[in-house]
C-alpha cells in the first residue's frame, strides 16, 4: 500500500502577493513553495499519496511530463525534512 | 508611594519601605515602566547603561520592574534556560536572571554587570511587546530622514553600526536594536535606548517615525539598491527579531507581525560603500 501524507495541523499557510509560504511554529521556520508546490500543499489538507497528488497535478497543469511522480516524491521528501507533513493514518 | 512585588522563592519582594532605595518612571516606546532599584549602586548601573532613558513622572499605569545586582558570572554565551514558575517564567543566563509575572505587569531583573542589564532589559521588552502584539525589537540600526525612519539590518558584521555612523548628522534612532511598532494601519519606529555605541538623544520625545524602508546590508565596492518581494522579505526577517525561546503562540505572533510589516513597508537589498553616498539611493 502506498504511503499517504497530510499537513501537520500546527503548520500555517501564509499567502503574500499570491506566493505561498508555510509557517512551522514549533521550529520557527518559514518555507516558501513554488506555484505547483503551493497547489500540492493545498491538497494536503487531506491525505494524499504520490500517485493521487501526481494525478491532480497532471489534471491541473497541461503539459506535465512523465517526471511528475519523481518531482512529487522529491517535494514530499522535502516537506518531511521540514516536518511540515506527516504520515496519514487510517 | 508603595510598590508591591509578590514573586516567589528568592524573588520575594514586598517593597515600599527601606528595602528599596529609590525608583523612577520612564517611557520606552509607548510603555511606561516604574523601576525600583534595590541599591543606589544598581541605579547608577542603570543610568550608565541607559543614559538616554530619562526619569519621567507618574507611575500609573506602568509595568513594575525591580532591579538588583550581584548575580552570577560575566557573559559567556547567549544560552538562556527558561523555567515555568508559579505565576510566571524565569529566564536564566550566566550573567542575568529575569523573572516575569504571567500577567506581564511586573518583573525582577537580577544582573551581573552593565552588559547583562542591557540584554536582560531587551529580553524583557521583547517579551512584553510580543505578548501585547504591539511590535518587535529588531536587530538593526535606524536613521531618520525627512520625517521617515529607515532600518538597516543584516548578518553580524554586515555594517549596521557603520551605516548608522555614516548617516550622521541625521538622527540615529537606533544603532543596535530598533523598537518597531506594527499595526494594520502602519509601521513606525521609536527612539531606542538599547545601544551599542551611538548614544544619542536625537528624536527622543519626538514620538515615532513612519517606517520608510528596511534595508538588508551588504558591504560592496559600488552602491546598489534592489527591491525584494514581500515573501523574500518575510523569509529574511525572522532571524533579525530579538526574542528568546519563543513558544508556539509567540512564534505565530512574531511571524504575523512581520507579515503585516512586509505588506506595508518595502524591503531592499542595499549594497553600499563605506561613505554616506548610499543615502542618494534611499531618499
Amino acid at each position: 500500500m502506498m504511503h499517504r501524507y497530510v499537513k501537520k495541523q500546527s503548520c500555517e499557510t501564509i499567502i503574500l502577493d499570491d506566493e505561498i509560504m508555510v509557517l512551522h511554529p514549533e521550529r520557527f521556520t518559514i518555507t516558501k513553495l513554488s506555484p505547483v508546490g503551493g497547489f500540492c500543499w493545498s491538497l494536503l489538507a487531506s491525505a494524499h499519496s504520490i500517485d493521487t497528488l501526481s494525478a491532480a497535478v497532471r489534471e491541473q497543469y497541461e503539459g506535465a511530463d512523465h517526471s511528475v511522480e519523481e518531482d512529487v516524491s522529491d517535494f514530499l521528501n522535502r516537506l518531511l525534512e521540514c516536518e511540515l507533513i506527516e504520515a496519514a493514518h487510517g | 508611594m508603595h510598590f508591591m512585588f509578590v514573586l516567589e522563592n528568592d524573588y520575594n519582594y514586598v517593597t515600599g519601605g527601606s528595602d528599596v532605595e529609590s525608583s523612577q518612571a520612564c517611557i520606552i516606546g509607548e510603555h511606561m515602566f516604574c523601576i525600583s532599584f534595590e541599591t543606589e549602586s544598581v541605579k547608577r548601573l542603570f543610568r550608565h547603561t541607559f543614559p538616554t532613558v530619562l526619569p519621567g513622572s507618574g507611575c500609573e499605569p506602568a509595568f513594575r520592574l525591580l532591579l538588583k545586582e550581584g548575580y552570577g558570572r560575566p557573559f559567556t554565551d547567549y544560552r538562556i534556560d527558561k523555567f515555568a514558575v508559579d505565576g510566571g517564567f524565569r529566564y536564566l543566563r550566566t550573567d542575568y536572571a529575569l523573572e516575569v509575572r504571567a500577567n506581564y505587569q511586573s518583573a525582577v531583573i537580577h544582573v551581573h554587570d552593565s552588559l547583562a542589564l542591557k540584554h536582560a532589559f531587551m529580553h524583557l521588552y521583547s517579551l512584553l511587546i510580543v505578548h501585547e502584539r504591539w511590535g518587535l525589537l529588531l536587530h538593526s540600526s535606524c536613521v531618520a530622514e525627512n520625517g521617515k525612519a529607515y532600518l538597516f539590518t543584516g548578518h553580524s558584521g554586515a555594517g549596521k553600526s557603520t551605516a548608522a555612523a555614516l548617516s550622521l548628522p541625521r538622527s540615529v534612532i537606533a544603532d543596535e536594536a530598533a523598537i518597531v511598532r506594527i499595526r494594520p494601519s502602519g509601521v513606525s519606529v521609536f527612539h531606542s535606548p538599547f545601544r551599542s555605541e551611538l548614544q544619542s538623544m536625537d528624536g527622543k520625545g519626538t514620538g515615532s517615525w513612519p517606517l520608510g524602508g528596511v534595508h538588508l546590508l551588504h558591504q560592496a565596492q559600488r552602491n546598489r539598491l534592489q527591491l525584494l518581494s514581500k515573501s523574500e522579505g518575510l523569509l529574511r526577517l525572522p532571524d533579525k527579531v530579538f526574542f528568546w525561546n519563543p513558544s508556539v503562540d509567540e512564534s505565530r505572533a512574531i511571524i504575523h507581525l512581520l507579515k503585516q510589516a512586509v505588506e506595508l513597508v518595502p524591503l531592499y537589498e542595499l549594497h553600499f560603500r563605506k561613505d554616506p553616498e548610499f543615502w542618494e539611493l534611499i531618499s
